[in-house]
Formats: C-alpha cells, sequence, structure tokens
C-alpha cells in the first residue's frame, strides 16, 4: 500500500487565491446581513477581493518558480516537476497553463466586477450577487487548476450552479428565468452525461488522477494508449472521451453543444453575459486543454475536434450575420472566437500525435488568445452595458448616430470591434496570428488555417456593420451624459490590456524566433 | 456472467432510461428526475469499479459521494430556477418557452 | 473487509427473496379475495382516513414553502454525509499526527456551511409568513 500524503499546512499556499475568494464571498454575504441594499460598499468589497486575489497569485507563482523552469504544462512522465508541482494529494495542479489561466481569469473577473459594480442597484440583494460572481470565479480558478476527474468534475459544477443562478438573478423577469432555465437543463444533462465518462476512465486506468503519483511508474496517457491497442477496451476509451466532450464542449460552448448560447446570453444580465462569454468560457478551455492534452492520446482526436472546430468558426459567424440585437451578435461571435481557440488546441494535439517538438505558437496560442478575447470582448460589452443604461435598448439601428451621442464610447466600440475582428493594429490581431500560425505550423492542418482566415473575412462584415450604424447613420437622440466610475474603470483596464498585449507583442514575436528552429 | 458486467449492464440501462426521459419528457421537473438517474448511473459505475478494482484505491467510492452532494445542490437550484419560471410564466413546458428565439 | 465480492450465488438469494415477497403477496391477497362476503355500500367504498370525513382530493397542492424547509434540511443531510467518514477515520488521522489538522478542516467545513444557514436567517428564510 502506498504511504498516505499527509497534507501540510503549507500546500494551501498553492491555493492562495481561491481561498482569498473563498473568504472575500463569505465577507460580502456578512456585508449583505449587517449592511443590507448597500451596493456601494459590497461593490468595493468584491472589487477588492479580486484584487486580492489576483496579487496572492504571486504566491503559487513564487513557490512553483522555487523548483526552476517551470514547464508550461505538467507531463506525468516527468516524475521531478510532478512532486513539486501538484499539491493537496494530487487534487491541485500549478503549472504554467493552470497559473496563466488564473491570471486570465482573475482579471476577467475583477472587470466583470468593475462593469457591474452600478448594475447592482437594480437586484434586492446586490451583496448576494457581487459574493455569487465571486463564488463563480472561484470555481472557475479551482477548474484550472484541477488536476483530478474528481476536481475537474467538482469545480465545473460549482461553476455552472453559480452561473445558473447569475443568469437568473433578475427573477422578475420573464427572459432572465426562461434563461436560466434552459441553461440550467443544458448544463445540467451535460454535467451528467460527462460525468459518467468520467466513471468510464476510471474503470479503465483505476484512479481519477491525471497525474497519479502514488506506486505507479507511468503516467495514465500512457496507459490508455496501450489500452487504445485492445479491441475490449478501445470503444469504451473513445465513448469515454466523446461523452467528457459533452461536458467540456457545453462550458466552451463549440458547435454541437452551441444551441443555449444566444438566449441564454440574450436573456441574462449582461455583466453576467459578459462573465459567461469570457470567463466561463477561458475556464472551460483550460480543463479541455488539461483532459484532451494530458489524458487522452492525441491521434484518436484531433481529427473530429479539428472537424468541431472548423464547423464551430463557420456556423458562429454566419448566424452573426442576420443578428439585429447587439447582445445576440456578441453571442454569436463568441461562439466563433471559441472555434478559433479549439483550432489551437487541436494544432496543440496533432503537433504532440505526430510526436514533434512543440514549438511556443501551439504552447502560447490557446492562453495569448483567451487573454486578448478577455479584454476586448469585456471592452465591447462594457460599451454595451453603458449604452443600454442610457439608452434601454439591445437593437444595433438604435446605435445610429453613436459618433455624435457620446463620440468616446463610439471610438471605444470600434475599438474593441476592430480587435475582435482581428484587424493588423489591435491585439486581437497577435492572438489570432498564434493560432493561424500554430494551425500552418502543424503537419496537415492548414485547411483548418484556410476555414480561420475565410470565416475571419465574414466576421469583419458584421462587426463593421455596426461601425457604420455608429458613424453613417443620423442621431435620434440627445447626447449622452451618464458617467459612472465603474464602467469608466472597465473600460480604462480593458484598453489598457488590449494596447499592453499589441505593444508587448514585438517581445513575444522576438521571443518566438528566438525559440523556433 | 462477469459480476462486474452485470453491474455495468445495470449502470448503462439506468443512464439510458435518463437520456430518453431527457429526450422525450417536457416538464421541466421529469428532466430533472431523469438527470438524477443518469447520475445515479455514473455512481453504479463509479462504486462497481471501486469494489472489483484495486481496494486499496477508493478513489471511486469517495467520487460517489461528492456526486451525491453535487446533484443535491443542483436539484436545489434547479427547482429554485423551475419556481420562478412558474412565477412568471405559469407553467413549466420547456416546449414552451419562447420569448427569446430559439 | 467483508468477504469476497458478491457472486452470482448472493444474486440467487435475492432472486429467491423477490419470488417469495411477490408469491406471499398474491396468495395472501387472493385467497381473502376468494372467501370474503362482497356488498359494497357507499359508506364503504370511500377513502378511510382514521374513521374522519374525506376533505379533497389525494393530489392536491403542497404549499411552496415547505420547498425552503427541504432545501434547508437538503444542506444538514449532505453535512451528514461528509461528516461520518471523516468521524470514523479522526482516530487514525491522530495515530498519523494530522488529528488537530484535520479537525479544523472540518471545522472550516462546518463554519462555512453554518455562515450559508445565518445568511437564510436573516433573509427570512425560515419564517412561515
Amino acid at each position: 500500500m502506498p504511504t498516505p500524503i499527509l497534507p501540510s499546512g503549507e500546500q494551501f499556499l498553492t491555493i492562495l487565491p481561491e481561498l482569498v475568494l473563498l473568504a472575500g464571498g463569505m465577507l460580502l454575504l456578512v456585508v449583505e446581513m449587517v449592511w443590507p441594499r448597500n451596493t456601494r460598499l459590497s461593490a468595493v468589497v468584491g472589487i477588492g477581493t479580486l484584487a486580492a486575489a489576483l496579487v496572492a497569485l504571486a504566491a503559487p507563482w513564487q513557490l512553483a518558480a522555487e523548483g526552476g523552469r517551470v514547464p508550461f504544462l505538467l507531463n506525468a512522465a516527468d516524475p521531478a516537476h510532478t512532486n513539486t508541482l501538484l499539491s493537496l494529494s494530487g487534487t491541485v495542479v500549478s503549472d504554467g497553463l493552470a497559473l496563466a489561466f488564473k491570471a486570465i481569469l482573475l482579471t476577467g473577473g475583477l472587470i466583470v466586477m468593475l462593469m457591474s459594480a452600478r448594475y447592482g442597484e437594480r437586484f434586492r440583494n446586490p451583496a448576494e450577487f457581487f459574493s455569487l460572481l465571486v463564488f463563480a470565479t472561484l470555481a472557475s480558478l479551482l477548474l484550472a487548476g484541477a488536476a483530478d476527474l474528481l476536481m475537474i468534475y467538482l469545480a465545473l459544477e460549482f461553476l455552472s450552479i453559480s452561473s445558473y443562478i447569475l443568469v437568473g438573478y433578475l427573477k422578475f423577469q420573464p427572459r432572465s428565468t426562461e434563461a436560466s432555465i434552459k441553461y440550467f437543463l443544458y448544463g445540467a444533462i451535460t454535467a451528467a452525461v460527462m460525468l459518467y465518462g468520467m466513471s468510464l476512465v476510471y474503470g479503465l486506468t483505476g484512479t481519477t488522477n491525471l497525474y497519479p503519483t502514488a506506486g505507479r511508474d507511468f503516467g495514465v496517457q500512457t496507459q490508455l494508449q496501450t489500452l487504445l491497442t485492445s479491441a475490449n477496451t478501445r470503444p469504451a476509451i473513445l465513448i469515454a472521451a466523446g461523452l467528457i466532450l459533452v461536458g467540456l464542449g457545453f462550458k466552451t460552448a463549440i458547435v454541437p453543444f452551441h444551441q443555449w448560447v444566444p438566449d441564454v446570453y440574450d436573456g441574462s444580465p449582461t455583466p453576467v453575459m459578459a462573465w459567461l462569454s469570457v470567463v466561463s468560457k477561458a475556464a472551460g478551455f483550460a480543463a479541455l486543454v488539461r483532459v484532451f492534452i494530458s489524458l487522452f492520446p492525441a491521434q484518436e482526436w484531433v481529427g473530429p475536434l479539428a472537424i468541431l472546430a472548423a464547423l464551430t468558426m463557420v456556423l458562429g459567424n454566419l448566424a452573426a450575420i442576420p443578428q439585429t440585437n447587439i447582445k445576440r451578435l456578441l453571442a454569436y461571435s463568441s461562439i466563433s472566437h471559441a472555434g478559433y481557440v479549439l483550432m489551437g488546441v487541436v494544432a496543440w494535439g496533432q503537433m504532440q500525435a505526430m510526436g514533434q517538438q512543440l514549438t511556443p505558437w501551439h504552447l502560447y496560442g490557446v492562453p495569448v488568445y483567451l487573454a486578448t478575447y478577455v479584454f476586448m470582448n469585456l471592452g465591447a460589452l462594457a460599451v454595451v452595458l453603458t449604452f443600454y443604461e442610457e439608452n434601454r435598448t439591445h437593437e444595433i439601428d438604435d446605435y445610429a448616430g453613436l459618433s455624435q451621442r457620446s463620440p468616446v464610447l463610439a471610438w471605444l466600440m470600434v475599438f474593441f470591434l476592430l480587435s475582435l475582428a482581428g484587424i493588423p493594429p489591435t491585439a486581437g490581431f497577435i492572438g489570432k496570428f498564434l493560432l493561424l500560425g500554430a494551425a500552418i505550423a502543424a503537419p496537415g492542418l492548414w485547411w483548418l488555417a484556410v476555414v480561420a482566415f475565410v470565416t475571419t473575412v465574414i466576421s469583419v462584415y458584421y462587426y463593421w456593420r455596426v461601425v457604420q450604424v455608429m458613424f453613417l447613420r443620423p442621431a435620434q437622440r440627445p447626447e449622452m451624459k451618464r458617467r459612472e466610475w465603474g464602467i469608466a474603470w472597465a473600460l480604462g483596464l480593458a484598453v489598457f490590456g488590449t494596447a499592453a498585449i499589441f505593444l508587448g507583442a514585438g517581445g513575444f514575436l522576438e521571443m518566438f524566433r528566438l525559440h523556433l528552429p | 456472467m462477469d459480476p462486474l458486467n452485470a453491474f455495468l449492464i445495470v449502470s448503462a440501462g439506468l443512464f439510458s432510461v435518463g437520456v430518453f426521459g431527457v429526450l422525450t419528457r417536457r416538464n421541466a421537473v421529469a428532466i430533472l428526475m431523469s438527470i438524477e438517474l443518469m447520475l445515479n448511473a455514473a455512481n453504479l459505475n463509479l462504486i462497481a469499479f471501486a469494489r472489483f478494482g484495486d481496494p486499496t484505491v477508493l478513489a471511486g467510492q469517495v467520487f460517489a459521494i461528492f456526486v451525491l452532494t453535487v446533484a443535491a445542490a443542483e436539484a436545489a437550484v434547479g427547482l429554485a430556477i423551475v419556481l420562478c419560471v412558474y412565477r412568471n410564466i405559469r407553467h413549466i413546458n420547456v416546449d414552451d418557452l419562447h420569448i427569446l428565439k430559439w | 473487509m467483508p468477504e469476497g465480492p458478491p457472486g452470482v450465488t448472493d444474486f440467487q438469494a435475492i432472486a429467491w427473496f423477490a419470488i417469495l415477497a411477490i408469491l406471499f403477496v398474491v396468495v395472501a391477497l387472493g385467497l381473502s379475495r376468494l372467501i370474503q362476503p362482497h356488498r359494497p355500500k357507499p359508506e364503504k367504498l370511500t377513502t378511510y382516513e382514521c374513521g374522519e370525513r374525506p376533505i379533497g382530493q389525494a393530489w392536491s397542492q403542497f404549499n411552496v414553502r415547505y420547498y425552503i424547509f427541504a432545501l434547508v434540511f437538503v444542506v444538514f443531510d449532505i453535512e451528514t454525509i461528509f461528516i461520518y467518514p471523516w468521524a470514523v477515520r479522526l482516530r487514525n488521522f491522530a495515530d498519523l499526527g494530522i488529528g488537530p489538522f484535520m479537525f479544523v478542516e472540518m471545522l472550516v467545513f462546518l463554519g462555512i456551511l453554518v455562515l450559508g444557514l445565518v445568511y437564510a436567517w436573516r433573509k427570512g428564510v425560515l419564517k412561515w409568513v
């Protein structure tokens, strides 16, 4: 019998940001009990919690860096690092991927919290809303750092259950509750399907851990690889992979599991839509990369997932064209962005399947793209929210003449839409460039890069339509006057992030040039 | 028959009943019940694998306990949402939810 | 550890048990049906409610407030699931020298649950309005 791993207080440093979020979320509940309906105070506590968690992320970073260079994705065949990077009985991993995603998720959560600072006024229990946002962000962090199927399932359900409530938080609005029940039914069904797949993986490998250390000298992936050669176990592995993909595909909103997206995004409160389209999606991708790259053998899933990525890009972009509501337009655009990111994951898997040396394009494409996506999508949604607060409409036609009514908002929207479309002088271009490069560098995936390029051109069309309405149609309403500190900060952060990624890209490119063969 | 297979067949049957219920029932509460069946099928799998696998590894049984907890939490939130929907639109038939265009 | 995995023999026992149970019900009810006299009166055909006159239908709607109480109950129901294995193993943990650590961990878990209950209480969930 292997010796049990004793827990120690020090290991809790690896989840310090999560602990900060937990304390902050509970503090918000206390705030609601002691000072009910104090939106300003609870917003400050919520923002402070997320900022503190972002600072606390330095602790696991420091711990991981103590063992020398941190591998970007922990490899089970690398015993030196599995001992230092796994903690809490091997359920939490703090490799580069986990830490990078945690930084992305916390930044996204912080911007959403800033966006909703004033939005909370319309709720009876504002601090409860912020507390749910904090808990949902906590769940997304746990998902990004999960190294065990049990942990992935728990974190995913924690994330889902908090988001069901957030989506239906305007509980006297039929739209919001309808979105909530649709989201709930989709989420609960896909999670149950995923759980069945996980139980099969457990039966096949005898462990739920992705990087089992005790009493084994080989990784689970190697074991699955061997099992794949047997005709008895092969179908079970493929079924398990398919079932788990259902759950993760729901979270990331890739194509066959995307039907809920437009309705749920449309019906939910705008800050919650922002949260779902960015933080929840990024967390889903963290788990998707973790499960598919380090658990299932790549040569089996690369083909099907490449087709799904292509379908996601085509369908998301085509369906966005006829939309007349800005929230639905951005919902379909978020589906298409999931397709681009999935293309990056597929390219990564393809390199692994071919046994080729991974380049920085493949490793960093997905996180860099998601980081830019956080800033540009949240920026665009912050503009949408500001517009809604004054005009009470999400129809694109009502954006007519925004350039005269509020030139700052109009130009910010142009900036974020250009970035979403991936037009060269913006951060979105850097992200797309990396992903396209990753797909081209992977053997046999050039067709996926072509699909991505063509669909990007399509996306320019529908983003341009919004710009056209804002600048070329006459204004029908008076100048916009509302100013609000929370959204102003959110917009500022989004612009700063988008610009910083673009300006820092020179450094990235230099790094790639040095690393590329 | 291998006893493990007996468990797996029962669980696969249970899962299929659950999926069938999810696809055919139109009442939100009935769908919720079908989801519980699917979760229990997975639980049965986990317990069976833990019982017939390595006896020193308890991961499957622990997993099942956590799944029970999550299922309870999910049912609680799900019923609350169903209640909100009922208060707003006076029915819980999922086919007739069309304020948001599908 | 109990004896080996349950084989087919255990299922045979269960099957016999099931067959006997069904037979018992069928025989007992069938026999009484055969020999009982049959003289129906309206009084006899009403639902038996401990001698009281039945009011309304059996499929009446429950007040939705019961649901909230059931919800709060579920919290503690689930809590028990985790406390039992923990309580059984606590002595072993103490032998390994991590007893206090485990004890505090459970207290933290309970603390989080209690905060939830206090929140529900303060928000008036436990009041019957």
